[in-house]
């Protein structure tokens, strides 16, 4: 009984401290994470160029204008990281309005987005405080 | 073992490339008993990678020795649609102490076990809803007569299991964190390796897995087991274990295991290891 006692005890300590870490974990701006709008525009770039080079959905932007759809990215990740910035875009549903975007597409571009933001040097930490807020977007995305 | 092993080989030789259409891990690896999930319990997932018009096929193979004894585990599933699993394994369990002591006639207890999963709604990352599953693992003992000898009722039973898993993407630490839950009902004893039971009961499963990156992550499991055997106690299973998977191929896992009381000897702990393989 000792033996898989302690080895249980083991595991809520180990579960205790992960918490705690979560819990000091200081909250800058996730703008100012991301290296405010010059950090955001090379991360937009980069994924522009990540989407553009992904023959998985590479036929999704074939007809995008790069300018004015980077614009409107950087804007938008702006606005969502909490920067003061405007977003001058279509609302995501129309937005996506008529590409019929499947899950597996939506997932290609998180997997896109996640080399352009390694590329960017951001830490996993804030990649994935970033990831967490466009996942959240998903439904309004995908099967428009 | 060795039928595993070239299972592993030959489905690595297939010209195919891997469902792509789910986030590295979110398939899980294949348990001891089949399912997709951690090393010991199930999760929710669906086996793989694959999304809607997707399927994949995988293997994989585990062990955990104790020195007393060692708990090996062969196995392989079918993800289709990210939405049903097929998954059959063998489970074997070496008596290396039992049969030392003159107190077992064979070698080793071997069990077969085939699963079948269901994603009924949620999805593990997206949404607030975590994904629920339900499963069924049909068990049979290859080895009757020596289950019986050892006071079990039966050489065959089934469980049936609800999960429901989510993962966190800004989880603990900001890394992406995975919390699953199932309850089970089993008839069976020592996963079917010591026989089933007339009886059944319900037990609760859990694990928490934190992904440091992309491609390593920290877990534990803890599984609740029946203890119905009247000539040997059987305890919870748990382990901790730090699995590396440097592509959708390949997943190897690393762990530590306390499977308690075996056949009567208590503190069975051991190391675990793991590797899975899909084309």
């Amino acid at each position: 009984m000792s033996v898989t006692c302690s080895l249980r005890r083991w595991m809520l300590m180990a579960l205790a401290c992960a918490l705690c870490a979560c819990a000091i974990t200081p909250t800058a701006s996730l703008h100012a994470q991301l290296g405010g709008e010059d950090g955001i525009a090379r991360l937009v770039a980069a994924t522009v160029a990540q989407v553009h080079a992904d023959a998985r959905i590479s036929e999704l932007f074939a007809e995008t204008d790069d300018a004015y759809f980077q614009a409107r990215l950087n804007e938008f990740i702006c606005r969502l990281a909490d920067g003061p910035c405007e977003y001058t875009g279509l609302a995501m549903p129309d937005a996506h309005s008529g590409m019929d975007i499947s899950e597996r597409e939506f997932n290609y571009f998180v997997e896109d987005l996640e080399r352009a933001m390694v590329i960017s040097g951001l830490s996993i930490s804030v990649q994935n405080r970033l990831l967490a807020r466009l996942a959240r977007l998903r439904s309004e995305v995908i099967r428009q | 073992m060795r039928v595993c092993w070239a299972g592993l080989l030959l489905l690595c030789s297939i010209e195919a490339s891997a469902a792509d259409g789910r986030l590295l891990g979110s398939g899980g690896v294949l348990s001891i008993d089949g399912s997709a999930g951690g090393g010991l319990v199930p999760w929710a997932v669906i086996a793989g990678h694959g999304e809607r018009g997707q399927w994949e096929v995988l293997a994989s193979v585990s062990q955990v020795d104790s020195g007393d004894f060692d708990l090996r585990s062969g196995a392989v599933a079918l993800g289709w649609n990210n939405r049903v699993e097929l998954s059959f394994a063998r489970l074997s369990l070496g008596l290396d102490a039992l049969v030392r002591a003159n107190r077992f006639p064979d070698q080793r207890l071997d069990t077969d076990v085939i699963g079948t999963k269901v994603r009924l709604g949620g999805d593990l990352v997206y949404g607030a809803a975590p994904q629920i599953a339900a499963g069924v693992q049909w068990r049979r003992s290859r080895d009757s007569d020596l289950v019986r000898f050892s006071s079990a009722d039966d050489d065959q039973g089934f469980d049936v299991y609800l999960s429901a898993s989510k993962l966190l993407i800004d989880g603990i630490a900001s890394r992406r964190t995975l919390a699953s839950l199932s309850l089970r009902s089993t008839n069976a004893n020592q996963l079917g390796l010591a026989g089933f039971s007339d009886q059944r009961s319900i037990e609760l499963e859990a694990s928490l897995a934190v992904f440091m990156n992309s491609n390593w992550l920290l877990g534990m499991e803890y599984r609740d087991k029946p203890d119905r055997l009247e000539f040997a106690r059987e305890d919870a299973w748990s382990d901790l274990f730090i699995a590396w998977l440097p592509s959708r191929h390949w997943h190897l896992a690393l762990g530590y295991a306390d499977l308690g009381s075996i056949a009567g000897i208590g503190g069975q702990r051991g190391w675990y290891f793991s590797v899975q393989a899909t084309p």
